[in-house]
Parts: C-alpha cells; sequence; structure tokens
C-alpha cells in the first residue's frame, strides 16, 4: 500500500497554445517516466486531431515518480484535463480528482477566459493552485506583468511563480519541487468502504470499458465486488493497475488517494459516466461523492453518410465512439432528402466537430452534417409544451403559442483596442451586454448574454477574426429565455428539402435566407434544367436565386478509335452521379450540403 | 465477309501544338525509317487473321503523316498492300498538315493507296493558328488544300476548332466562312478541351476562353451554318456533304472491327479492345525483338458491350436503333430507359420514335451528362 504523504494528484490548467501539453511533456522527461528516444511531441495528446488542434480532447492520466531535493520519492498522478468550454463538466470531475492544479499562464499573452474559468472551476473544487510562468524564452515575455495580472485577477500570490521555457526546458525542475511541497498529500481513509470517482473512461477490445478513477476511500483489487452508485448495476474487478504514459500498469491494487484505472468487464456506457461514483458491494458507501451529474448535449446536428449503404457502418463507428465518450448521444432519423442517419447529441460545437472528424479519419467515413441545432422549447396552443432538437419537426407557426430558445452567459476576454469589434458582434448575434472590467491596464473581461443558436453558428470563427485571433471565450448556460422565432425552408426546384430547414430569430431571416440561397446556388451545378433555389417561411417566399440550365458537357475528341478513354470518363462521371443526392429531379452534391453551414467564408 | 479498318498511327510532329495530348513527339523524326519497318512487321503479325476479310477503311492519323518523307509514304503503302487486303472501293485517308502537306507528299500519299484527306485548318485568323503553336498560316492552308486537290483527292475533310482562346463568335464564322468556300467534302469540329500535360495546361488561367454559354452559341451556331450550306451533321463533331461521311470514323461508333497499328494505337478486332504502349523507341524495339507492343488488352464482357453500344451510338445522329438493339441485347431500349427517354425528350435534348433514339444538337453537349444518366440505370 502506498504511502499517501508521499502521493501528489495534480491536473494542470492552461489556455489553447499556452503550453500544457508542452509542460507535460517535460515532466515525463525529467522524471524519466518516458525515455528520451521514445518522447513523442505531445504525448498525452495521442489522438492526431488533439495534437493537429494544440487541444486536449480526453482526460487522460500518468504516473510519474519523482525523487525530490528531500530525498524521497514521490508519486505524482498528472491527470490531463481536456481544454474546452464544451468538456466544463468532464474538467471539473477531473479537478475533483485532484488536489493541485499547475496554471499555466503563457508570459506573454497573460491570462484568457478558458484559464480563467477552470482556475474558478479548481477554486470551487479546493484545490492548491501552483501558478507557473510559461514561455519566458519569448522576446516578448513580459513575466512580472503576467504575475500581477495573477494575483490582481485572481487573486493567488505569485510571486515566487517558477518562470520556466517547458519548450526549451528551463526551469522544469522548479515546477516539479512546487508540486511536491504546494499540493497538499490527498486524505481519506482505506478502512472505509470504498469510495472511487470516475473521471473518464477508455473501451478495450478485451477487457471491455476500463474507468478511470480516483480513490477517495477505501481499497479495489481484481475480484472486489463493485457497484455504481447512479444505476446500481455489479460488477467483479478483473484488473486494477496504474496509468503508465504508454499503456496501463497492473497492480495488486489500489487504495486511497491513488489514481488508477479499472477494468470489470463492463460494456455499458450508462455505468461508467464520469463524475459517478464507485463503491463495493455489499457494506458499499451510503452517499455518492457529490457533483454527480447527468451532462446533456447541448448542440444537435444531423449526420448522415454520403454513400446511403454505409448506414450500418456509421452506426458502429457511433457506437464505438460512445463507449469512448459518453456525451454522445444519437438516435436513428431520417430524411427525405438524405436517407438514412442519426440525430446525433453533443456538448458544444468543438465537441461536434471533433466527432465528425474522427468518423471520417478513425472509421474511413464520408459524411453530409445538417446544421448545428440547440434545444428549443416550445409552447403550443393545445397547453403542451415540446422540446425540438431538430428543426424539421418545428410545428406550425399557428400551433405555436410561445417559443423559448437557450441563452447562455459569456465572459470574453480581448485586448481593449477591440472592444469595439466584439461589441459590434455580440450585438449582431442578438446579445445582452452585462459587465465589462479591466483585468490589466489593456486588458478587458466582457460579460454578456447570448443565445446559444448564435453561438453554434461560426460566432468563435467570427470572434477569432475580429481580434485578429487574441480574444478567448467562455460559456455556460444559463436558461430558456423566451423570442421570436421562425422555421426557414429552403426549396429546390418547388420542392422544400428537409436537411437544410433551420430555425432562426425572426429579424435575422432575410438576410440568412438571402446567404443559403446564394451559397445554393454556387454549389448546385449546372443541371439540364433551370433550377429556382428559394427560402420560405411557411409559404411566404422571402428568398430566390437561380440555378441556370447547363448547356454544354466539355466533350473530348474521340480520336483514334481510343475507345477505352472516353469509357473511363463516363465511368467517373457516373461515380460522380452516384455522389449526388438526388431530391426529386434535382442532384445535389455533398458540398452543397456542407457550404450552408460556413455561411461567411 | 468480315470487314475490318485498319489505323496507322504516326507519332511524328515538326512542332507539338500548344492544346494536343495525342500521343506524338517533336524531335524524333530520325526514328521514321525503322518506324515505318516496324509498323510493317506489326501489321504483317495480322496477315493470316486478315484472311479471307476485306479491309474496306484505311486511316493514317498522327500525329503528322505529312511530316514523313515521300519515300517514307510509299514504303508504308507497301506495307499495307503486303499485308492487308484492302479492297478496291476502300476509303483511304491520309493526314496532313497544311505546312508540310506539299505537292510531293500528296503525291507520294495517292501512290500509297490514299484517296481522301484530312486537313488542320483549326481557324482562318493567323493569330488563333499563333495561339494554339500552329505552324501554317491560312495562306498556307489554302496553297496545300489546292495542291491535294490537283494531285487527284476528290474527298477532303477540314478540321475546325471551337472555343478557342481569344475567339468570338464573328472569328468563328469567319473562320467557318473560310472553311466552306474552301469546299471541302466534309468537315470535323472539335471543341477545345484543356488537358493535363499539354503547353496550354500550364497557363490555362490566363488563358481567355470563351464562357460556357458562348461555346455552346458556337457549337449550336456552327451546326446550324453548316447544315445550311450542305454539311449535314452525323456525330457530335462531324459534318459532311451527303455520302462523304467518314466511314472509318463511323466504325468506331457502330462497333465494327478496327486494327490499329504503331504505337499507342487502339485496335478492336477478335472481341477484344487493345492498345499498344506509347513510346516510340520501345515500339521499334519491340517489334525488333518480336514483342508484342500491346500495353494493355480488355476482353468485352456483356455489360461492357451495352455500356458501349449506348455511349458510342448516342454520338451519332443515326443513334440507337431499337430493333438492333434489341437483337443484340434481348431486351427493349424505350422500354429499359423510358424515364430518361422522357425526361430528355420533354426536355429537347433527345429524339425518340419508335425506331430509334438519338440526341439532338442541344443534347449532344451534354452527351456525356446524359449518357451517364443512362448507363447508370444499368
Amino acid at each position: 500500500m502506498a504511502n499517501k504523504e508521499l502521493i501528489r494528484n495534480f491536473s494542470i490548467i492552461a489556455h489553447i497554445d499556452h503550453g500544457k501539453s508542452t509542460l507535460a511533456d517535460r515532466l515525463l522527461e525529467n522524471t524519466n517516466t518516458v525515455a528520451q528516444r521514445d518522447m513523442e511531441e505531445q504525448l498525452l495528446d495521442n489522438m492526431d486531431i488533439e495534437r493537429e488542434r494544440g487541444i486536449t480532447i480526453k482526460a487522460r492520466a500518468v504516473k510519474l515518480l519523482y525523487t525530490a531535493s528531500d530525498g524521497k520519492e514521490y508519486i505524482l498522478n498528472l491527470i490531463d484535463t481536456p481544454g474546452h468550454v464544451d468538456f466544463n463538466y468532464e474538467v471539473s470531475r477531473s479537478l475533483a480528482a485532484c488536489e493541485g492544479a499547475v496554471l499555466v499562464v503563457d508570459a506573454a499573452q497573460g491570462i484568457e477566459a478558458q484559464t480563467l474559468a477552470n482556475t474558478y472551476l479548481a477554486l470551487e473544487n479546493d484545490l492548491e493552485i501552483v501558478p507557473v510562468i510559461n514561455k519566458i524564452d519569448l522576446p516578448s515575455a513580459d513575466p512580472e506583468r503576467v504575475i500581477h495580472e495573477i494575483e490582481d485577477v485572481i487573486g493567488l500570490d505569485a510571486q515566487d511563480a517558477p518562470r520556466i521555457s517547458a519548450k526549451m526546458g528551463i526551469n522544469i525542475e522548479s515546477v516539479l519541487e512546487k508540486i511536491v511541497k504546494d499540493v497538499p498529500p490527498p486524505k481519506g481513509d482505506e478502512n472505509k468502504p470504498l469510495k472511487a470517482l470516475i473521471f473518464d473512461s477508455y473501451y478495450d477490445l478485451y477487457k471491455g470499458i476500463i474507468i478511470y478513477v480516483r480513490l477517495m476511500d477505501g481499497v479495489v483489487r481484481p475480484g472486489t465486488k463493485i457497484k455504481i452508485m447512479s444505476t446500481g448495476a455489479v460488477f467483479d474487478v478483473v484488473e486494477t493497475g496504474y496509468f503508465k504514459a504508454d499503456g496501463f500498469a497492473p497492480s495488486q491494487e489500489l487504495s486511497a488517494g491513488e489514481v488508477g484505472y479499472i477494468a470489470a468487464s463492463m460494456k455499458n456506457v450508462s455505468d461508467t459516466r464520469v463524475g459517478d461514483t464507485v463503491t463495493c458491494e455489499p457494506g458499499g458507501a451510503d452517499e455518492p461523492l457529490p457533483g454527480y451529474k447527468a451532462v446533456n448535449p447541448m448542440v444537435f446536428s444531423g449526420i448522415y453518410p454520403a454513400d446511403t449503404t454505409k448506414y450500418p457502418d456509421l452506426r458502429d463507428a457511433l457506437e464505438k465512439l460512445q463507449l469512448n465518450d459518453a456525451s454522445l448521444t444519437f438516435e436513428a432519423e431520417s430524411s427525405i432528402a438524405l436517407g438514412f442517419g442519426f440525430r446525433c447529441g453533443f456538448l458544444g460545437l468543438l465537441h461536434m466537430e471533433i466527432i465528425q472528424e474522427r468518423l471520417e479519419r478513425e472509421y474511413n467515413l464520408d459524411l453530409i452534417t445538417t446544421a448545428p441545432s440547440v434545444i428549443y422549447k416550445v409552447e403550443k396552443t393545445n397547453g403542451e409544451t415540446i422540446f425540438i432538437d431538430n428543426p424539421t419537426n418545428y410545428p406550425p407557426p399557428t400551433e405555436i403559442e410561445k417559443v423559448y430558445e437557450p441563452v447562455v452567459k459569456a465572459d470574453i476576454i480581448a485586448p481593449s483596442e477591440f472592444v469595439g469589434n466584439i461589441m459590434e458582434l455580440c450585438q449582431e448575434r442578438r446579445g445582452t451586454f452585462k459587465t465589462m472590467e479591466y483585468i490589466d491596464s489593456n486588458r478587458v473581461s466582457l460579460k454578456y448574454e447570448l443565445p446559444l443558436n448564435e453561438i453554434i453558428y461560426d460566432f468563435f470563427d467570427n470572434l477569432k477574426s475580429r481580434t485578429r485571433g487574441y480574444a478567448s471565450l467562455d460559456y455556460e448556460f444559463l436558461g430558456y429565455v423566451q423570442s421570436d422565432l421562425v422555421k426557414l425552408d429552403i426549396l429546390l426546384n418547388g420542392e422544400v428539402v428537409d436537411a437544410l430547414s433551420f430555425i432562426v430569430h425572426t429579424e435575422k431571416a432575410y438576410a440568412r435566407a438571402r446567404r443559403i440561397a446564394e451559397k445554393l446556388k454556387d454549389n448546385i451545378p449546372r443541371q439540364m434544367f433551370e433550377i429556382p433555389v428559394q427560402a420560405a417561411i411557411g409559404n411566404k417566399i422571402i428568398a430566390r436565386e437561380t440555378v441556370k440550365a447547363l448547356r454544354k458537357d466539355v466533350l473530348a475528341k474521340c480520336y483514334g478509335g481510343d475507345i477505352t478513354r472516353k469509357k473511363k470518363l463516363l465511368e467517373k462521371q457516373k461515380e460522380g452521379k452516384k455522389r449526388m443526392r438526388r431530391l426529386g429531379t434535382v442532384e445535389v452534391p455533398q458540398e452543397a450540403f456542407m457550404s450552408v453551414l460556413k455561411l461567411d467564408s | 465477309m468480315r470487314k475490318v479498318g485498319l489505323y496507322i498511327h504516326i507519332p511524328f510532329c515538326i512542332k507539338k501544338c500548344a492544346y494536343c495530348d495525342f500521343k506524338s513527339y517533336e524531335n524524333s523524326l530520325e526514328y521514321r525509317d525503322a518506324y515505318i519497318e516496324a509498323a510493317g512487321r506489326e501489321l504483317s503479325g495480322y496477315k493470316d487473321a486478315l484472311k479471307g476479310a476485306v479491309v474496306d477503311t484505311v486511316y493514317i492519323g498522327g500525329g503528322t503523316p505529312s511530316a514523313l518523307s515521300p519515300a517514307q509514304i510509299i514504303r508504308l503503302g507497301e506495307h499495307i498492300r503486303a499485308n492487308a487486303p484492302v479492297s478496291p472501293d476502300a476509303e483511304f485517308t491520309f493526314e496532313a498538315n497544311p505546312d508540310t502537306g506539299t505537292r510531293e507528299v500528296f503525291t507520294a500519299a495517292r501512290e500509297a493507296g490514299a484517296n481522301r484527306v484530312s486537313m488542320g485548318l483549326q481557324s482562318a485568323s493567323d493569330e488563333e493558328l499563333k495561339t494554339l503553336g500552329r505552324l501554317h498560316t491560312v495562306k498556307r492552308f489554302e496553297e496545300s488544300f489546292r495542291l491535294a486537290r490537283e494531285c487527284g483527292f476528290k474527298n477532303i475533310s477540314v478540321d475546325l476548332m471551337t472555343g478557342l482562346p481569344g475567339q468570338s463568335m464573328e472569328s468563328l464564322f469567319a473562320s467557318a466562312d473560310f472553311a466552306v468556300s474552301m469546299a471541302p467534302e466534309h468537315i470535323s469540329a472539335y471543341g477545345l478541351k484543356i488537358e493535363e500535360g499539354t503547353r496550354f495546361y500550364e497557363i490555362k488561367d490566363s488563358l481567355p476562353l470563351p464562357d460556357e454559354d458562348t461555346e455552346a452559341d458556337m457549337y449550336l451556331g456552327l451546326t446550324e451554318y453548316l447544315s445550311e450550306r450542305g454539311y449535314r451533321q452525323y456525330e457530335i463533331s462531324n459534318y459532311a456533304k451527303d455520302g462523304f461521311y467518314s466511314r472509318h470514323n463511323m466504325r468506331y461508333w457502330l462497333g465494327s472491327e478496327y486494327i490499329g497499328i504503331g504505337c499507342a494505337a487502339h485496335s478492336f478486332f477478335g472481341g477484344k479492345r487493345y492498345f499498344n504502349a506509347p513510346g516510340i523507341e520501345g515500339y521499334i524495339s519491340a517489334e525488333k525483338s518480336g514483342r508484342s507492343p500491346v500495353m494493355e488488352c480488355e476482353s468485352l464482357s456483356r455489360e461492357d458491350m451495352l455500356t458501349e453500344h449506348i455511349m458510342l451510338r448516342l454520338r451519332t445522329v443515326r443513334g440507337i436503333r431499337h430493333d438492333e438493339f434489341r437483337a443484340a441485347f434481348g431486351f427493349g431500349f424505350p422500354e429499359r430507359f423510358k424515364e430518361e427517354i422522357e425526361k430528355y425528350t420533354s426536355s429537347g435534348h433527345m429524339l425518340s420514335d419508335g425506331a430509334h433514339t438519338s440526341l439532338t444538337p442541344r443534347g449532344f453537349l451534354l452527351s456525356n451528362s446524359i449518357i451517364a444518366d443512362i448507363l447508370l440505370k444499368i
């Protein structure tokens, strides 16, 4: 049994690009957890998407052994947290598994909205914060200013914060010393009934779902009967162990204060939800750990295979992804335009993009996705209240008494020179201004209430482009607010294309309708006949464009009897046609569906 | 009696045109003699297979056949006579460029057996010719055409091009006026297509090409113009005075047999489609050492034959004869493709009566799309 006094459980909080993953790499190196020769850039972010985007999507953990200046060998459990607003809840659970958090701040850029939000989360969980100033090697680094910022904004003493360069490997040792010195050892009693917090899970083909846990009390070992407290499901533990940088290291047991994994042939994602409590059976704990909640998806989108025959493949892929990501929801739906597919629920836009990208890359699927939607609350004239996550199901205007849409509390931090641009953007997006505070002499924090459906629609890209990339955004769900919304339908050749319908605020309907009609006109290839592209609210047409009739193909000379080449060209043309969706007599390529998702590009 | 066509590819060019992606080579003239002998050897390999058959069309194409010397042309004619049973009334075409189409060349072509000349005019604007990288001028064309007539060619075809960089409706019809004034028996008009690997492809974004609508107008306008002057359209790009359609080219569309001799030449013979490797030197050395120059060969399945029947015949004004179709495939064309026929006849792209189905000029412009649509049903 490990000596709790020598355990430190911590995570790293940082804004995107402030160097979290690089610092994690250095910690692994400096503690010889990974041999230098095996060192891959950003080891913990082992999904391709994570490395490319420089973000952490899934929580991950690794056990480091560090001999400190006091001569003792410490066990440092690093729990890597996702760094994005979509995964707020996951972050809070990862933090709940720790006693401390290393707060990494870029010496040139200072605190960002994301950092702030996650730091507050850490403070709420009573974590000891260890500030670290990174990137001191940059010419524009101003550690003193950033230290003041940390003190002013967060109220932490940051005078003796290690000043490091994770990239250059400067002062990494001091971070390790600080963790050992400042982060308290875990409490907990191994003699009490088992109480373990699930902070992540991983699906293994042979072992089933493996849960990542932090033991608060008790002991667990192979053979222990465990119970998942929210579902009551009971399992026999097959294996327990610790995290190595490159996989799992089985152990005889895990005890209070430790971080590790449990494999118990679990197959059902509802039994392995992040935040749930694992106890023993019989004689388990009476109360689960606080803070568990079932996270609900906020953003929905239809996902369809571009090739309709790939529907079963898509279902398999979604099922597999869900095993590693319980926050993903999906149910079968069908569209006249797109055939059979799934309505998927995501925590946010990034989550949606990530799932789409993983389906395409890891499962080699070609997808058509519909415009993202939020959940609207509709009170009908007959007194019924319904929730709508698919615009197709929006009731006709005559049946609607009142509509409500979800609103979020948004915090935007940016240099003060961009305040005008940000306010303009928030205004355009129907935002309500709340407060503006100066974080330091030239950076401000703006608080707005914004409808979620405005945020999921390229808000972040816009924010970035209007602030030259300097603004950061964080938001949380606030509640439902009554609103004036309409359903906009798109008609091709006089027929409604269900997959292109969406819900929009009345004031925006005309502008949006015009843009979509234009985009479709540009993205639907000319066909044998003229195709009217119309946007309508109910029976009223509010925008119209026309795809002119095609008059000419490229006709290659068929020379010297080279029939083979001509046949190959026709084959290609046939394949191209197969990839089109046939809506009545109109053939619509995948790109046309996708183009309306990015109206501003 | 089995009727077979013969195509002989002459891959030499004095200079390659800016738009050309056919297998033709500059700076290779020194291989001409060896090439003619290699072609003779390849041809002799068919001697047995052609026993009892008759070759009723011959086409010497390129590249530039007129880039051969008169002696080489005569030598090629000897190879043909020695190995292929060419019928006395065969259509025998010799392709010539105006810059190399001299009296000596035409005289030699006649001696080799040719009775038809196909000449590339492309445009009657010297400026457009220069853009295309052609070596001749309009004046030179006139001279060469006259020489061909003087040498006894009573059947001459002239090539025109539409959709050229900088071409306008006016300049196109000026070219058409000029071509018609020369009174050829046959006119081909090809739309320019920018192919990868050509000089035009490298500069495609800076070429002032007419837009899609103008190109379509050029095609439809030219078809009407030529028909008013006695040149009836019989295939997407081909027009002829009565009785002068190209019998050799029609073989391609009607699925009748032909043997291709020379590098990169295509054959359809004995139920197989095959073609030779493209390089000149490789071809010569293969023939010298007795290796086959064939690079790829496919036997046609029933589905291939069906695809080809539809795709090739719909290139012609003659179209698909319903009785022939049923005899070949055992089911009815109008019944099977009812939906497509209705769609395209009502949109004016197709004509269909009880006996045949064909595309209109507007349909020819969209033949790729229409044929692909029909083939999707197979």
